[in-house]
């Protein structure tokens, strides 16, 4: 068991190259964190760190408080799964499972022991005279699961593990995932650029972009407390509508500018106060789900036209642009999550309902206008 | 994709069985004119006919054994050339390795030294590298044929250009799994860089088992020179005979065929992977 600290990490490959930039992040033993983000945002550099296969250029790595910046990989006692699974094709399964302990100089009796329980517990007893080519993929990540686990480390890494295998089977084996780390409770540090995966298996997540953390949570306040502007687009799926906007007081009420149209802000409102006092908000988030075609109350209609209605069974994704078709409007797109289906044609003038409450407020530099931290929320477990 | 029309391939297999001719032609003359007597040899070397020896016969291959001592030569080659193809994987390899994967200063310098060493022919250094092995008191060993030749420029290139393209993946699992760097190289980089390993040794082997000016430079006794040197010695032993030549030449061939066909996957593979060509 292991608690992680990264203590302002950088890794600059060059003068122009910043793959990470002053990292800091605490990691409680047991924990499984997920980090998520787009290409080239770091995440994959973070495990690197971690494991030793790279030199931070700047900061401190710990685990259990011990600084271990200057260990090799093998000193610090973790097991990583790769994207690619990187298990040793001339090798069998067994020979794959039992490699990491030969290289501890384990007796051949206590590996053999050993390697038995890990097949038994990745269900790989049928596979292990098998070569990797004869391995199907699902069956590849587990025996790579198995090789990560079968020398008992005490962080494990997960760097995309299920991105070569089909959805279905992806599905499946997150699920195991998450029981795995269940029972085991080894801390786990999983990176991913899908936000489903990210979503339903970390205690909390870490957003990353560009070499920043931008936001850690637990998933429900990455979603509904998104730090910034990049989080808040990047989390969801389809992600938050986001559009210029104008705060302004009129005749003692907050009223919002948006896309040529004017919001009626109540002072039941969350944030209100904020927003009153504020003068910096230059943005605004709405969740798609957040928009209904129906008027419900508290709700403050929009003027709307439709541009194109995809139906996906159980909902339904309308993209429309505020304003009424023959007036002149702006090219943002929005996108509403209807449920069931949706009987309009494309052009077609609506009133599109908007919960007040439901409206995200983020100020011109991109941050939340409302909430300054989510860290205070303990993480599920 | 475009097929390609009937004459078009017509046309390909016409230039390719005339270019597998020529190749194969001289290996056929020199097979039947081995087992020809010695008479008949040159007078029917012109025509296509004369290619089916009339009386296939063994002498010449008798000759060739009580004439020079064959089989001292033979052993001669096989002991230098193994030698220097197996040690010459090894110390080729890790050179190449050690470029492709290992940080070091001077790295960059050294290797593209290596590569400008490649256009430099072993007749642009022999008589400093004789003067050299003289004073050095070699001469006329085995040490003198094998030594100089171990580490090789292009063979060094091509494990560096194999290991290049590498899977670094596999290194890093396994040092995350406890190997260090030497014990990552031959239990896990080695094993699967088969094809390399065999193009090298072939090519190696294919250089030295024809090997002659050094030879003929650095060595004088029987004792320990190889079989090209053999093949030369029937000029000097007359009357000249071609039918003994050739016996002599096909087998001294056949070590090299038995080896092409024992590895040819492996090789095969190995020019697809490395970029060799020609």
């Amino acid at each position: 068991m292991a608690a992680i600290a990264f203590n302002q990490v950088s890794k600059r490959y060059d003068e122009n190259t910043t793959a990470l930039n002053a990292l800091s992040l605490q990691i409680d033993d047991g924990e499984f964190i997920v980090l998520v983000g787009p290409s080239g945002c770091g995440k994959s550099t973070v495990l690197r760190l971690l494991a030793g296969l790279e030199q931070p250029s700047e900061g401190e790595i710990a685990i259990d408080d011990k600084v271990v910046n200057d260990l090799m990989p093998q000193q610090r006692n973790i097991a990583m799964v790769f994207q690619n699974y990187a298990l040793y094709p001339h090798m069998s399964v067994r020979d794959n499972l039992a490699f990491p302990l030969r290289m501890q100089r384990m007796g051949k009796q206590a590996i053999d022991t050993r390697v038995n329980e890990i097949a038994q517990l990745l269900d790989l007893a049928e596979l292990l005279q098998r070569r990797p080519k004869q391995l199907s993929g699902g069956q590849k990540q587990r025996v790579a699961m198995g090789r990560a686990l079968v020398r008992d480390p005490s962080v494990f890494l997960l760097d995309e593990p299920l991105s070569n295998l089909d959805a279905k089977l992806r599905s499946q084996i997150r699920a195991d995932i998450a029981q795995l780390q269940l029972r085991l409770r080894k801390t786990t540090i999983y990176v991913t650029h899908d936000q489903i995966e990210a979503m339903t298996l970390g205690h909390r997540v870490a957003v990353m972009n560009r070499g920043e953390l931008q936001q850690i949570g637990t998933p429900e306040q990455l979603y509904n407390r998104p730090q910034n502007i990049f989080v808040a687009g990047f989390i969801g799926n389809p992600g938050m509508n986001i559009a210029t906007t104008e705060v302004f007081a009129q005749n003692n009420d907050l009223h919002a500018a948006i896309c040529g149209q004017t919001l009626h802000l109540p002072s039941a409102v969350q944030g209100y106060n904020e927003l009153s006092q504020s003068e910096n908000v230059g943005y605004i988030g709405v969740r798609p789900e957040a928009f209904r075609l129906s008027k419900v109350d508290g709700c403050v209609a929009l003027k709307a036209y439709i541009a194109a209605v995809e139906y996906l069974g159980a909902e339904s994704l309308v993209y429309f642009h505020l304003s009424s078709h023959d007036q002149a409007h702006d090219n943002t797109t929005w996108i509403a999550r209807i449920n069931g289906h949706v009987d309009a044609t494309i052009d077609q003038n609506i009133e599109i309902f908007l919960d007040p409450g439901a409206i995200h407020w983020f100020n011109s530099d991109g941050s939340n206008a409302i909430f300054d931290t989510c860290q205070s929320v303990q993480p599920r477990r | 994709m475009k097929r390609k029309s009937l004459l078009t391939t017509l046309l390909i297999y016409c230039a390719l069985v005339g270019l597998g001719l020529i190749f194969l032609v001289p290996i056929l003359i020199m097979l039947s004119g081995s087992l020809k007597i010695d008479t008949r040899v040159l007078i029917e070397a012109g025509s296509l006919a004369g290619l089916v020896p009339e009386q296939p016969s063994l002498e010449n291959y008798r000759d060739v054994s009580t004439r020079v001592p064959f089989i001292r030569y033979l052993v001669n080659s096989t002991l230098i050339t193994s030698s220097i193809v197996l040690t010459g994987l090894l110390v080729n390899s890790l050179a190449g390795y050690a470029f492709a994967r290992l940080q070091w200063p001077g790295r960059d310098a050294l290797l593209f030294t290596v590569i400008a060493l490649m256009i430099i022919p072993l007749e642009a250094i022999a008589v400093p590298l004789f003067y050299q092995v003289t004073l050095l008191g070699w001469r006329d060993t085995y040490l003198v044929q094998i030594l100089p030749f171990i580490a090789n420029a292009f063979s060094i290139y091509l494990f560096y250009s194999f290991f290049l393209d590498f899977p670094k993946e596999l290194e890093e699992a396994a040092r995350i799994d406890g190997a260090g760097p030497v014990r990552i190289f031959f239990s896990v980089v080695a094993p699967n860089a088969k094809p390399v390993f065999a193009t090298v040794a072939i090519l190696t082997f294919l250089t030295q088992w024809g090997s002659f000016l050094w030879p003929l430079l650095v060595t004088h006794s029987e004792a320990v020179r190889p079989l090209p040197l053999g093949i030369a010695a029937f000029y000097t032993l007359p009357p000249l005979q071609w039918g003994d030549i050739f016996a002599f030449g096909v087998m001294m061939i056949v070590p090299v065929l038995l080896l092409f066909m024992a590895f040819q996957r492996w090789f095969i593979r190995g020019v697809a992977t490395t970029g060799v060509k020609g």
